[in-house]
């Protein structure tokens, strides 16, 4: 197995929903293979505290969305700012933290795939004969994020608030190796878009934890039903993801055969390689 | 002579029923073994060359396989990809195949060669006894052991068996032995992966009906106790 990249070590990464530590005052859990421990510092103090369990050496702590962030390294950026997640008229929850044994890299790459929603997600995201996924464009910002635009899938249940079939408007954008975000557009307000995050919790190469974070346009949705909806939704990827050969994500070109409609997964693969990222990666030989 | 250049037992031919997966390994190699409906077993490696989901878990459509991640189809035979519904109506490049590995059905068996297509060397697909089959093919036996140690014990408990009849190791993968109650037994390995063996047998000749099911337990036991014996000792 190889060491974790100074990319991800020195970055933060979410470890826990914050609810979730609250109903058991401390949890243990393992980041780029180190194991840690997150417990509560004291009662309704609101405060946390990340150690390791095999040095005990104290680890940075923040909250953020919902979740305890933490590095095993010397952080040299913020965790990534996503406004949306701060706007008012929005429900703002967690989406429930979600094991799955894969590389997190392909759990990144699932997430930005529309091509699989009527076979993974029928009904749902996605149904037979409305497959095409149609051009959309990939570009690398100058903050060197990937975002990818005029993305458009025919839906039946797009969302729990839709209420029929409808042509949805996606753009997704890559933010950090490990995390990644959807805007997708409102069945009630199709100006404006319902955002999804997902940061990525890399527990060795080839298993993660999913931690989603939803802030949909409020418009009579409830928490309960809004959760609901991520875990089915997450349940479904879920045994795909685990069937997946190798478990690592293949950073080769030649490795897999993709199509046009790939290419927000060629360009994650590329930008990964150039980033040096090799961590939960197959790199591709020199 | 390679153990790739050589054929090997997979499955029984009738686990490879009409519409189904099934999932297999061979030397550390996963299969996805399946039958179209016109009859033809199929063997490929267990992984859609698309992005990697084992196609064990997708659908046998008859004619073709359906992959369950993007519906990417492979057809029977050639395994070469017919459809890509993210692009409907678009002809996928011809060099979009599932990858294929020899398969040929005899002697109530299903055969693997991992090596190349064509004839090859080694011994020919099934049990070697020429035209013809076993009269009935036994339970198929999962052993955590390799192969050639699966092999030596058969033969040495055969050999070492109440009615002191002579088993022989016909080459480091099959052992033939000749039972005073079953007659000739026949055994082949699949070796699955380094430490993991599937020993598939057949009795030459078929019991009388009345005495199938009886045979068919009483020859289970006995492998049955075989395999406990090779994964209690660790070494044969
Ligand atoms: S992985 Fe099989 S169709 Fe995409
Ligand atoms: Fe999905």
């Amino acid at each position: 197995m190889a060491e974790p990249d100074p990319i991800l070590v020195n970055d933060w990464h979410a470890v826990v929903e914050l609810d979730f530590l609250a109903s058991r005052g401390s949890f243990e859990t393992v980041l780029l293979g180190v194991p840690i421990e997150i417990a509560e510092s004291g009662e309704g103090s609101g405060e946390v505290r990340v150690s390791r369990r095999d040095t005990h050496a104290p680890l940075p702590a923040r909250i953020r969305y919902g979740h305890v962030f933490t590095s095993i390294g010397q952080p040299n950026r913020d965790i990534v700012h996503f406004p949306e997640c701060h706007e008012a008229d929005r429900i703002h929850v967690t989406g429930g933290s979600i094991a799955v044994h894969v590389s997190g890299l392909r759990a990144v790459e699932n997430f930005l795939d529309m091509g699989h929603f009527p076979f993974v997600h029928t009904d749902y995201l996605g149904v037979e004969p409305h497959t095409e996924v149609e051009p959309y464009e990939v570009t690398v910002t100058e903050e060197d994020e990937i975002l990818a635009t005029k993305c458009r899938f025919f839906q039946p249940l797009a969302s729990p608030s839709a209420d029929g079939g409808m042509m949805v408007d996606y753009e997704y954008r890559v933010a950090r190796p490990y995390t990644v975000c959807l805007y997708k557009s409102n069945p009630i307000e199709p100006e404006r878009w319902d955002f999804i995050v997902l940061f990525v919790q890399p527990v060795s190469e080839e298993r993660c934890i999913a931690h989603p974070y939803l802030s949909y346009l409020a418009h009579n949705l409830d928490n309960e039903t809004n959760r609901w909806f991520m875990q089915l939704i997450f349940a479904q990827d879920k045994p795909i993801l685990e069937n997946q050969l190798p478990k690592r994500l293949p950073l080769d070109p030649r490795a897999e055969v993709p199509a046009r409609s790939d290419a927000s997964s060629l360009s994650y693969r590329r930008w990964l390689a150039a980033q040096g990222v090799t961590y939960g990666a197959i790199p591709a030989a020199a | 002579m390679s153990r790739e250049r050589r054929w090997f037992p997979v499955c029984r031919g009738e686990e490879a029923v009409p519409r189904h997966i099934v999932h297999t390994a061979l030397l550390g190699q996963e299969l996805a073994v399946w039958r179209a409906d016109d009859g033809t077993v199929n063997a490929w490696e267990n992984r859609c060359p698309h992005r990697g989901v084992r196609l064990s878990v997708g659908t046998n459509l008859g004619d073709r396989l359906k992959c369950r991640y993007h519906g990417w189809t492979y057809a029977s035979g050639s395994g070469q990809c017919l459809e890509r519904p993210a692009h409907p109506g678009e002809a996928p490049p011809r060099i979009v195949k599932a990858r294929r590995f020899g398969c040929v059905e005899s002697d109530g068996y299903v055969w693997v060669r991992l090596a190349g297509e064509g004839a090859g060397d080694g011994p020919a697909p099934g049990f070697g006894r020429g035209t013809a089959p076993p009269g009935l093919t036994l339970r198929s036996i999962h052993v955590w052991a390799p192969a050639a140690a699966v092999a030596d014990a058969l033969a040495r408990h055969a050999g070492e068996a109440p009615d002191g009849s002579p088993a022989e190791a016909v080459d480091p993968y099959t052992v033939r032995s000749a039972h005073a109650e079953a007659g000739e037994i026949l055994y082949a390995m699949q070796p699955v992966a380094d430490d993991e063996t599937i020993i598939h047998a057949a009795l030459a000749e078929a019991p009388p009906a009345s005495e199938r099911i009886a045979v068919l337990r009483r020859e289970n036991g006995r492998v049955c106790a075989l395999r406990d014996a090779i994964e209690a000792s660790g070494s044969p």
